[in-house]
């Protein structure tokens, strides 16, 4: 596995993973996205592929995917079925561990890429040398007509150590998560606030770049509007492991403030 | 920041910041010292607790509820009660919409406080906004150039550069400005610089938001700087204007409803509905734009002849607080 990993490290490029469960009526939309967002990178010369991971799907989705890997695999579509539904953070680390580039954009199956945006974002990436950057992310409900609400939209703060407002529907660099020991498997709910936490105290940097990045959909009965007590249990848990005594704010922090983008600069 | 009090000024003013808060206001104390100075005033620039004591023509809070909002209320009401005797007249400026609660508090502190006028700096009249008992101590302003503000126009390159986005919205996070973003990445350019913060206090230092500088900064790299406001009143926020006008960007004020916009506003080819947007903005006309605007700012009146008008001081006029102090 450790010889599996190291295979693309080194290898510039993105490889687009989408952890799937249950989402056959809106995986198309995402995939679609993604597509868009390879033939954006291609242009620029930056190779890409997608990897979608089913975390055990009841619905259609195993027979959708297995079809449109037979269909788009020259076109850089791969997906791995799982037989057991893990975490999120199980899945995030499957896509760190099978990813064949270096960065890894990580889209979940019902959002959305817009695909002109990711090129400068892999750029801020290249140049900051950052762990992650991440950028606006529109939030949508499936029947609105344009986002209500805004994810992502802001720099790290202190206040990142109080409550989550960075999505993990993000850009990041997988050699570093990968050094940093990969998403922690014991979260069940907000395993992505753990890892930005996890980035910032260790001293890396996690940036924002001020472009639309993405849509997000608010769906019912989604796992984000379900998982309260998943949420709060992650929370305290959190709160335990990086902020214990209500100190954050006294010490240094190396990603504080962080914004940036390829014709500015940091700003 | 004070200029020499020598026997060369014809009056003498003090400008009021608040030092810390949101510093645009602290900015727009120094326009209107700089532009002061152009009529030959002698001027001041300070917080509340560095006010000297001496005596002044006039004394101007940039803006009192800000300067308050610094210097805590209680303990700054009483230091400006204490120092009122120094100064023959006083007022606050405002760069607000005068239908909202921002403007309304000014004018309670400003009632409390027995200052006299509230300077509207703006660039259009908002007295038919107001109730008749508000209008006495309102007095509008044209938000014009100071003098170095005219030297970074006439130094604008005229040809167009590379610009790397097309568009920018700065503002914090409202739901409507959400909407309005995600229609301009869909109608104009997926490209757009964003920045829409939670509301916090925009502080010149140690703020999670864009100061001046930083904004100007990504300014110069926009063609077009798009904003609504975050209340459903019109009003043409000067200092967005003056902002594009001074970074070569051309600012694009999104309304509601273009009925809303007096027939005595200027820039009227700078505002427009949400749904025009698009089609305007890929038309391609950027440099005609721009240059128009350029040119109806070259013939707007300055700052300095502005507040020289309305505060009744010329270079002849107000030296009587060396007399007094006489």
């Amino acid at each position: 596995m450790v010889a599996q990993m190291w295979t693309g490290l080194a290898q510039e490029g993105v490889t687009i993973a989408i952890p799937n469960w249950n989402h056959e009526l809106l995986l198309p939309r995402a995939i679609d996205s993604a597509f868009q967002t390879l033939i954006r990178l291609r242009d620029e010369d930056v190779p890409g592929e997608i990897l979608i991971i089913d975390e055990a799907s009841r619905d259609g989705s195993p027979l959708l995917l297995r079809q449109l890997e037979a269909l788009y695999y020259r076109e850089g579509l791969r997906v791995l079925l799982l037989a057991d539904t893990g975490t999120l953070a199980d899945s995030r680390n499957l896509a760190l561990v099978h990813a064949r580039y270096r960065y890894i954009a990580f889209l979940d199956a019902d959002n959305e890429l817009i695909p002109e945006n990711v090129p400068s974002f892999l750029r801020a990436l290249q140049e900051t040398e950052a762990a992650m950057v991440y950028g606006n992310l529109l939030v949508r409900t499936p029947t609105s007509r344009c986002a209500m609400n805004l994810l992502s939209n802001e720099s790290v703060q202190f206040k990142l150590f109080q409550r989550n407002y960075i999505d993990a529907f993000s850009l990041v660099d997988r050699c570093q998560l990968f050094d940093l020991g990969g998403y922690e498997s014991g979260y069940r709910a907000l395993e992505d606030h753990e890892m930005w936490l996890h980035l910032a105290v260790n001293g890396r940097k996690v940036v924002f770049v001020p472009l639309a990045f993405g849509y997000y959909y608010v769906l019912p009965s989604s796992m984000a509007t379900t998982s309260g007590n998943k949420a709060m249990e992650a929370e305290s848990r959190s709160q335990r492991i990086y902020n214990q005594l209500q100190a954050r704010d006294h010490l240094p922090l190396n990603t504080n403030l962080l914004r940036f983008h390829p014709a500015l600069g940091y700003f | 920041m004070s200029t020499p009090t020598g026997q060369g000024s014809s009056f003498r003013a003090l400008i009021v910041i608040p030092g810390t808060v949101n510093y645009f206001y602290n900015q727009s104390g120094r326009r209107i010292g700089e532009a002061l100075q152009a009529l030959g005033g002698a001027v001041d620039i300070c917080t509340l607790a560095e006010c000297p004591d001496q005596d002044y023509d006039w004394c101007i809070f940039s803006n009192l509820t800000e300067v308050l909002v610094a210097a805590g209320e209680e303990q700054g009401a009483r230091r400006i009660a204490a120092l009122a005797r120094h100064w023959r007249h006083s007022a606050s400026c405002a760069i607000d919409c005068v239908r909202t609660v921002w403007y309304e508090r000014i004018w309670e502190y400003c009632h409390r406080c027995g200052i006299e006028w509230i300077l509207d700096l703006g660039l259009c009249d908002q007295s038919s906004y107001l109730a008749a008992d508000r209008r006495d101590n309102y007095r509008f302003v044209f938000s014009g150039l100071t003098p170095s503000e005219q030297a970074i126009l006439e130094d604008l390159p005229h040809r167009e550069t590379p610009r790397a986005f097309p568009w920018a919205f700065v503002g914090h996070k409202t739901p409507y400005r959400v909407a309005l973003v995600d229609h301009l990445i869909q109608s104009v350019d997926p490209g757009g610089f964003i920045y829409m913060p939670s509301p916090a206090p925009y502080t010149e230092q140690g703020s999670p938001h864009l100061n001046q500088q930083k904004f100007e900064m990504v300014l110069r790299q926009t063609r077009y700087q798009i904003w609504c406001s975050h209340h459903r009143h019109f009003y043409m926020e000067p200092e967005r204007f003056r902002m594009s006008l001074l970074t070569g960007s051309v600012p694009i004020k999104v309304l509601d409803s273009c009925e809303e916009v007096p027939p005595e506003a200027c820039f009227k080819y700078l505002m427009m509905e949400a749904a025009e947007v698009g089609q305007r903005l890929q038309n391609g006309d950027f440099q005609r734009v721009r240059e128009r605007f350029w040119c109806d700012w070259r013939r707007a009146p300055l700052l300095s002849t502005e507040l020289g008008r309305i505060l009744g001081l010329t270079s002849s006029g107000a030296n009587s607080a060396r007399q007094r102090a006489a």
